[in-house]
C-alpha cells in the first residue's frame, strides 16, 4: 500500500512561512533548561522579550521622528472607525442562507434541496415568507437586536460566472478586469498614511486582494500572534537583540538610493508590525487574547483570527481596513447541505463572538463587518445535490451601526435572468460608495470609479 | 517532519519490491495527471512498468479525484483521493505493463469528459 | 552616432559582485574577485560569451530525496529552474531566461502543462542572447504562449485580440505606444492561423500553423497595406519607429533603475538596430557606468535564493523553495499576469518576512548548535572574530559601514548579556546564526 503525500497550496504556503509561527522551537540540545530559571520556554521568551522591548524603545539610536509618527498614527486612528471584510469564498447559496419555505417556484427549482423551516426555524421578522438557514441563527439573533444589515440579492448586472473573475470585480470594486489596486487598498491610499502599515491588515498568508495598494504600507499576517521571525538556532536574548538589530537596519539613512531604500523600508515595517504585535505573541488559540468571550473550539484560523483582531482593537493599534476569508467551502456544486452546514456554522458563530467581544470591550461603535461572497448561486439545482455558479448573492453588514435592515429584498424567483440566475436588487458598488461615504469617510469618486453612477443604500444607522 | 526518514522509508519500499538485483534502486516513473472541469491532462501519455508517482493536480474550480485501472480481468483500482480546486495529491503505486484507463470517480465527471488512458510498457530486456 | 559611456572607475570585487547579482545570480565563494581580475572588458566578455554550459556541485532532489520531474511533478519545475540558476556556468544565460519569462510572461496557471511551460523555457534559454526577431518569432509560435494569449482561438471566422494586444503593448512598443485599437483588430486577422487539436488525455498537442484558418485577406496595419501574415506582423513591431525605444529601455530597466540618459538611449537604439541582435545591446549596457555607480536594485526573490545557495554552496535538497518562493513573491512559471512581476513591489511585511524564512532555510545546513550528546561546536567567543566568520559563511559580501556597525553592535550586545557560565558557553553559537541571519536580512544584501 503506497502512502499519500498531499497538500494544498495555500495550506503548504502557510505551513512553509508559517513555520515560525507554529510555536517556539524546541530547546536547543543540550541547553540547560532554561537557565534553571524554574520557567519553562515559552514563558521564559516572553519575559525576555517584554524586557528587550522595554530597552529597545528607550534606546537612543530611535529617531524621534519615526517613533512619533507612530504614536501619531496610533492617536489619529486608534479610535477610529474600522472596516472588516470576511469573505465568503466559492459563491455562497443565498438561497440557503434566507430561504423562500413556502414558494412553490422554490421547491420546484429545488426539489432535493429546498429546505423546509423546522420547530426550531427562526423566521425573517422583515419579510416573514423568508427563514434562516438553522445554522445562522447567531446571525437572526444579532438581526433581531437591529445589528445585521441584510441584502439578499446584492450582484451586479450580467454577472460574470467565474469564480476568479467575479471575485476580482468585488475586490476591486469594479466590473473591470485590468485594476491592480483593491478597492479598500485605493481607500488607502488616497486617506491613509505613509508611516502605518497596520491600517491595511490582511489577516491571511497572503494580502487580500481588496487591500492592494499603489502607494501606501499595508500589512500581511497570518495571525497577530503569528507574524515572527523565527531563526534556528536563536533563542532569548540574543534573539531579541536581533529583532531588534533589524529594526536598526530599517532605520539606516539609504541617501537617495531607491533601491536600498525600499529593502530598508521593508525591514523597518516589518519590524514596526513586529513590535505593534508583540503583545499577541506566544498565546494560544483565541483564549490567550484576553477575549472577554469564548469563541468557537477547534483549530479553525477564522475564530482565532477575530479574537485576534478584537485584542488588537482593544489594544489601540491603528487598523483601518481589515480583511479576511471565512471557513467553509461555498462552492457548493455537489453534497451542498453538508458543505454549507460546515461553513456557515462556524462563521456564524464567529462573528457571533467577535460582535460580542467588540461589544465587552466597548469598541463596538467602533466597527463594522461586512461579509459577502463572489456571487450566488444558481436558483435550480443541479443532478449532483448541488447547485452552479448564478449571479446575485448575499452580503451581510454587521454592527452596532448598521441600519439592521434588509436593503434590497429576496430577486423575484419568477424573473430569473437569461442563464435563469437571480436578478440583483442591490449593487455592490453601491455598497462601497455608502461604506466609504458613509463609513470609513472620504469621497468615494475618488476610489470607486464611477462611483456617482451608484446611489447610496440604507445600510448604515 | 523528518525528511531524511521519509525518503529512508521511501527507498525501503522501492528496494522491497524490487527485483533482488544488485542494481541501484531506480528512481520510480512520474505522471502527472492535471484536472480541469472537465478534463484529465497527462504528463506522458507511456511510463515503463514498476514502482510509479502519480500526482493529481487540481487547475479546476471543483473538487476531483483520480482512479486508475488495468484493463485486465480482476485488476486493482488505484485511487488518488480527492484533491481541493488548487490542491495536489500525489500516491505512489506498482504499474504492471499494460493498458490503463483513468476517471474521475466524482458525481458525473466521467461521462462529462474527466477520463483517459495510459500505456505502460514493460522494462527494456538487458 | 551618438556612443553608450562605459564605465572607467574601478573595477574591483565589490563592483564585479554587483555585476553578478544584476548579471546573474550573485557569486560563488570567491568569484567576485576571480571576476575582477579580468577587468570590465573581460568580465562581461565572461558573461555574455559564456563557455559550454556546465552544471556544477551537487545534484538536485526534492524534500524525500528523489530526483527531479520537472515535467511530471508540482513544484519540481521551480526546483528544476532554481538548481541552474544555483549550478551554472552560465549565470547571465540563465538571467537572461528568467529576462525573457518576465518580458513574455506567461503563466502555467493558463497552459496547464508543466511540460510545455518548459519548453518554452528552453527557447527563452536558446535565445538568451540571440537575435530579439527570431526570439519574437520563435514565442509567437510557442505552444504554451498560443495557449496562454489564445493565438489556437485566433482564427479568420473569429478572431482573437489577445497576443495582438500584447504584441504591441507588452512586447514590442508599450501601452498605447504609436497604435490603435484598429491595428490590433488588423494584427489578429494577421497573426490568425495557429491551431492545435485537444486529444484526450493529452490535452492540446500538434501546435502547427494551418493556411486554412488564416485570414489571407488585405490588413491595414501601421497605416501600411499588405496580406499580412504572422511573420510579417511581428517584423511590422519590430521595424516600428518607436520599437528600438522600447526595446532598450526595457531590457535596461533589468539591470539597471534608473532610466537611461536620452544620449544613452539612443547609443543603445543605434546598436540595436543593426539587426536586432541582443548580446551587443546587453553589453554596453553591462559596461555602463550606471550599473557601477548609480542606486541599487532589489534582488528578486528567486536570485537572492539563487545567491545565497551559490554562496554557501549548497544544492537543490528541498521542496521548501517552491513555497517560499510564492510566498516571497516569485513562483517560476507563475507569474502575476502577462505583464510579469512587479519589480517596484517586491518588498512588503509579509514577502519580507517570507524573504527571512528563506535565508532561515538556506542557512539550515550551518547553523551551528550542540549535538545530542551536548558537545558544542568551536566557534570564536570575541564578537569581533564572530561577526567575521558570518560574513565569510555568506562569502564576504560588501555590506556598508554603517550595517556593519549595527550588526557588529549587536554581536557586541548580545554576547554581553551572558552571565552565567552556560550562557558564556552558549551564546557565542547563537549570536553567530543570528548574524548570518541579519547579514542576509540586511538592506545591503537585499538590494546589490
Amino acid at each position: 500500500m503506497g502512502c499519500c503525500d498531499e497538500h494544498n497550496r495555500s495550506e503548504a504556503l502557510r505551513r512553509a512561512i508559517a513555520q515560525a509561527g507554529n510555536g517556539l522551537p524546541a530547546i536547543e540540545p543540550g541547553m540547560p533548561a532554561p537557565a534553571g530559571t524554574g520557567l519553562d520556554r515559552r514563558a521564559f521568551l516572553s519575559r525576555s522579550l517584554g524586557l528587550a522591548l522595554a530597552v529597545y524603545g528607550g534606546s537612543a539610536f530611535v529617531p524621534r521622528a519615526l517613533e512619533e509618527g507612530i504614536e501619531s498614527a496610533m492617536a489619529a486612528a486608534g479610535n477610529g472607525r474600522v472596516l472588516v471584510s470576511v469573505f465568503l469564498d466559492g459563491g455562497a447559496d443565498s438561497l440557503s442562507m434566507l430561504f423562500p419555505a413556502e414558494d412553490a417556484r422554490y421547491r420546484k427549482l429545488r426539489p432535493r434541496l429546498a429546505l423546509s423551516p423546522t420547530p426550531e426555524s427562526t423566521q425573517f421578522t422583515e419579510d416573514p415568507r423568508l427563514w434562516w438557514h438553522p445554522t445562522l441563527a447567531p446571525l437572526a439573533a444579532l438581526h433581531a437586536e437591529g445589528k445585521l444589515t441584510v441584502l439578499p440579492g446584492i450582484g451586479y448586472t450580467d454577472a460574470n460566472q467565474s469564480h476568479f473573475t467575479s471575485r476580482h470585480y468585488w475586490e476591486v470594486g469594479a466590473t473591470d478586469h485590468s485594476l491592480a489596486t483593491g478597492w479598500l487598498g485605493r481607500y488607502l491610499d488616497r486617506y491613509g498614511r505613509n508611516d502605518n502599515p497596520l491600517q491595511g491588515l490582511s489577516l491571511d498568508w497572503s494580502l487580500q486582494p481588496a487591500l492592494a495598494t499603489k502607494l501606501k504600507p499595508v500589512a500581511s499576517v497570518d495571525g497577530p500572534d503569528r507574524f515572527d521571525f523565527w531563526t534556528r538556532g536563536v533563542w532569548g536574548s540574543v534573539e531579541n537583540r536581533m529583532l531588534a538589530a533589524m529594526g536598526g537596519l530599517g532605520r539606516l539613512r539609504s541617501r537617495g538610493d531607491a533601491g536600498l531604500e525600499q529593502a530598508t523600508r521593508a525591514a523597518r515595517q516589518s519590524h514596526l508590525l513586529y513590535r505593534q504585535l508583540a503583545p499577541f505573541r506566544g498565546r494560544q488559540n483565541g483564549s490567550g487574547f484576553g477575549s472577554p468571550v469564548a469563541y468557537p473550539p477547534g483549530d479553525s484560523s477564522f475564530p482565532r483570527r477575530l479574537a485576534g483582531l478584537a485584542a488588537m482593537l482593544a489594544a489601540g493599534l491603528p487598523l483601518r481596513c481589515v480583511a479576511l476569508t471565512a471557513p467553509g467551502a461555498y462552492d457548493t456544486h455537489d453534497n451542498q447541505p453538508r458543505a454549507l452546514e460546515e461553513g456557515l456554522q462556524l462563521t456564524a458563530a464567529s462573528l457571533f463572538a467577535f460582535q460580542r467581544d467588540l461589544e465587552a470591550r466597548g469598541l463596538a461603535d467602533r466597527v463594522l463587518t461586512l461579509v459577502w461572497s463572489e456571487f450566488g448561486r444558481r436558483p435550480e439545482e443541479n443532478g449532483s445535490s448541488g447547485t452552479d455558479h448564478g449571479a446575485a448573492g448575499m452580503a451581510f453588514v454587521l454592527g452596532t451601526r448598521a441600519s439592521g435592515r434588509m436593503v434590497g429584498e429576496l430577486p423575484d424567483l419568477s424573473r430569473l435572468d437569461r442563464h435563469g440566475n437571480l436578478r440583483p436588487t442591490s449593487d455592490f458598488r453601491s455598497l462601497y460608495r455608502t461604506l466609504i461615504e458613509g463609513w470609513l469617510g472620504g469621497d468615494a469618486g475618488a476610489v470607486l470609479p464611477k462611483a456617482k453612477s451608484f446611489r447610496t443604500i440604507p445600510v448604515l444607522r | 517532519m523528518n525528511a531524511r526518514l521519509v525518503a529512508a522509508c521511501a527507498a525501503v519500499a522501492l528496494v522491497a519490491g524490487a527485483s533482488a538485483a544488485a542494481a541501484p534502486p531506480r528512481q520510480p516513473a512520474r505522471l502527472q495527471v492535471t484536472a480541469n472541469e472537465f478534463t484529465f491532462v497527462l504528463s506522458r501519455s507511456t511510463v515503463r512498468s514498476g514502482p510509479a508517482i502519480v500526482e493529481l493536480v487540481n487547475f479546476g474550480e471543483d473538487d476531483h479525484d483520480l482512479a486508475l485501472r488495468r484493463r485486465a480481468p480482476g485488476a486493482k483500482t488505484w485511487r488518488v483521493r480527492t484533491v481541493t480546486p488548487g490542491g495536489v495529491r500525489e500516491r505512489q503505486l506498482r504499474l504492471a505493463a499494460g493498458r490503463y484507463q483513468l476517471w474521475c470517480t466524482l458525481a458525473n465527471h466521467r461521462a462529462l469528459g474527466m477520463r483517459a488512458t495510459l500505456k505502460v510498457k514493460p522494462p527494456p530486456k538487458r | 552616432m551618438p556612443s553608450v559611456p562605459v564605465y572607467r572607475g574601478r573595477f574591483g570585487a565589490p563592483e564585479a559582485e554587483r555585476l553578478l547579482w544584476r548579471a546573474g545570480f550573485g557569486p560563488r565563494k570567491g568569484e567576485a574577485r576571480k571576476l575582477a581580475a579580468l577587468g570590465l572588458d573581460g568580465a562581461v566578455n565572461l558573461l555574455t560569451r559564456p563557455p559550454r554550459e556546465r552544471l556544477t556541485g551537487p545534484k538536485p532532489r526534492d524534500s524525500k530525496g528523489r530526483g527531479l520531474a520537472p515535467a511530471d511533478a508540482w513544484g519540481h519545475d521551480h526546483l528544476w529552474w532554481l538548481d541552474r540558476m544555483v549550478r551554472t556556468n552560465r549565470p547571465l544565460a540563465e538571467r537572461m531566461t528568467l529576462v525573457w519569462h518576465d518580458w513574455f510572461a506567461t503563466s502555467n496557471t493558463g497552459v496547464g502543462s508543466q511540460g510545455l511551460m518548459l519548453h518554452q523555457n528552453r527557447m527563452f534559454r536558446r535565445h538568451a542572447f540571440g537575435n530579439f526577431r527570431n526570439l519574437l518569432h520563435a514565442v509567437t509560435a510557442d505552444p504554451a504562449m498560443l495557449l496562454w494569449l489564445s493565438g489556437v482561438y485566433n482564427t479568420k471566422d473569429s478572431p482573437n485580440e489577445n497576443y495582438a494586444r500584447e504584441l504591441m503593448e507588452l512586447f514590442t512598443l508599450g501601452e498605447g505606444n504609436g497604435y490603435t485599437e484598429r491595428d490590433v483588430r488588423e494584427h489578429a486577422r494577421a497573426l490568425t492561423g495557429f491551431r492545435s487539436e485537444w486529444k484526450r488525455g493529452k490535452g492540446h498537442v500538434n501546435f502547427r500553423f494551418d493556411a486554412s484558418r488564416h485570414d489571407a485577406g488585405t490588413k491595414t496595419i501601421f497605416k501600411k497595406r499588405g496580406r499580412y501574415g504572422w511573420r510579417a506582423s511581428c517584423d511590422l513591431c519590430l521595424r516600428h519607429p518607436l520599437h528600438a525605444r522600447f526595446f532598450v529601455e526595457k531590457l535596461w530597466s533589468y539591470f539597471v533603475p534608473t532610466p537611461p540618459s536620452a544620449s544613452t538611449r539612443a547609443g543603445l537604439e543605434a546598436i540595436y538596430k543593426k539587426g536586432f541582435q541582443v548580446r551587443p545591446v546587453l553589453e554596453a549596457i553591462l559596461k555602463h557606468p550606471a550599473l557601477y555607480t548609480g542606486p541599487r536594485m532589489v534582488k528578486p526573490p528567486v536570485v537572492f535564493t539563487a545567491g545565497l545557495l551559490r554562496a554557501l554552496d549548497r544544492g537543490i535538497d528541498t521542496n521548501a523553495w517552491v513555497w517560499l518562493g510564492e510566498g516571497a513573491g516569485q513562483r517560476l512559471f507563475y507569474p502575476p499576469s502577462v505583464a510579469g512581476w512587479d519589480d517596484e513591489r517586491w518588498l512588503d511585511t509579509a514577502t519580507y518576512r517570507a524573504r527571512w524564512a528563506i535565508a532561515n532555510e538556506a542557512l539550515s545546513h550551518v547553523t551551528v548548535a550542540r549535538s545530542k550528546k551536548g558537545k558544542a561546536p568551536k566557534v570564536p567567543r570575541e564578537a569581533a572574530k564572530l561577526v567575521e566568520s558570518a560574513y565569510r559563511t555568506l562569502g564576504n559580501p560588501s555590506v556598508r559601514p554603517q550595517s556593519r556597525r549595527a550588526i557588529a553592535g549587536f554581536a557586541k550586545r548580545a554576547l554581553s548579556d551572558a552571565r552565567s557560565d552556560w550562557q558564556k558557553e552558549e551564546y557565542p553559537l547563537l549570536v553567530l546564526n543570528a548574524t548570518r541571519q541579519l547579514i542576509a536580512l540586511s538592506p545591503d544584501y537585499q538590494a546589490a
